[in-house]
């Protein structure tokens, strides 16, 4: 897969899994393996542009006497999704014609 | 390789990042390690899993704003332009400055070491005056004597001010150590 496409996938995958309830960088990465290949060192700048874009927020809690940091979404992040999807709906129209050259 | 030698290894590679980011970076590669270990996997496995350690790095200086790293390289190592521009008009300036400073310094170093010589010998004077003058039970006259003399510990204590005591012209050693300054960088 493409990787601009692919990074721009990824970040909304996180998005949508911190939508369903705030998460921690190993889980994320354990629950996306499922659907999509990641590693760690993909998912540290994403996590970072999203947090930058204010999709998303940041706090610590602690865990076995150390720190762990979870993100929670934003209704920016929230909105973010809606907007892709939307997008799709277009792309999907896109990829029907040129499937099959049909218009809907 | 090891959680440690990892975490030191991208300290030491990424010492150019802003320092926030990089601790930022470290803590996340830490938990990740942290919670790994606690999943049961073995230490080594999860530092190889990481893959190559040069893309981990270049991918943590692509994430940065490109203008964030180049000022932060700008005030490191830039010799500004403006600097020897002006370097080079000031040094006409200083051909003849340098003459006048150090004449300047040597008759003040001259002046100061007389005060000094002169204030010692009015205090002997003074001082002299003052027994006298006990002797003679004036009191009047030696609390005047005393005053005298007094000045005159004043002034010496001041001309021996380190300021003010210049053995030689020691501009040269202070321009030396601009440049050997200039040199570290």
């Amino acid at each position: 897969m493409d990787i601009q496409l692919k990074k721009g996938l990824l970040e909304i995958c996180v998005l949508k899994i911190l939508e369903q309830q705030d998460s921690y960088g190993y889980q994320i990465i354990k629950d996306l393996s499922n659907i999509i290949q990641i590693s760690e060192s993909t998912l540290y700048p994403i996590l970072k542009r999203l947090e930058i874009n204010q999709y998303l927020t940041v706090y610590t809690s602690e865990h076995n006497g150390r720190l762990r940091k979870y993100f929670s979404i934003t209704d920016n992040g929230k909105q973010r999704i809606k907007h892709f999807l939307k997008e799709w709906e277009e792309l999907i129209k896109i990829y029907h014609f040129i499937k099959e050259g049909q218009y809907d | 390789m090891t959680k440690q030698e990892f975490i030191s290894i991208i300290r030491s590679r990424c010492s150019s990042l802003d320092t926030y980011e990089l601790e930022e970076a470290i803590s996340y590669y830490e938990e990740i390690i942290n919670e790994r270990l606690e999943a049961g996997e073995k230490e080594e496995d999860i530092i190889a899993s990481f893959g190559n350690i040069d893309q981990i790095v270049s991918d943590l200086y692509a994430n940065i704003p490109l203008k964030k790293i180049i000022q932060k390289k700008y005030r490191e190592k830039q010799f500004k332009p403006w600097m020897i521009i002006l370097l080079i008009l000031g040094i006409p300036l200083f051909i003849i400055i340098l003459p006048i400073f150090i004449v300047f310094t040597i008759f003040f170093s001259l002046f100061i070491t007389f005060l000094a010589i002169f204030c010692i010998f009015g205090i002997a004077w003074q001082g002299f005056a003052l027994i006298v003058s006990l002797i003679s039970l004036n009191f009047i006259d030696s609390l005047f004597h005393f005053g005298v003399i007094l000045i005159f510990v004043g002034l010496l204590s001041y001309s021996n001010d380190r300021k003010y005591t210049v053995k030689k012209p020691n501009i040269f050693s202070k321009i030396k150590q601009k440049l050997s300054r200039k040199g570290g960088y």
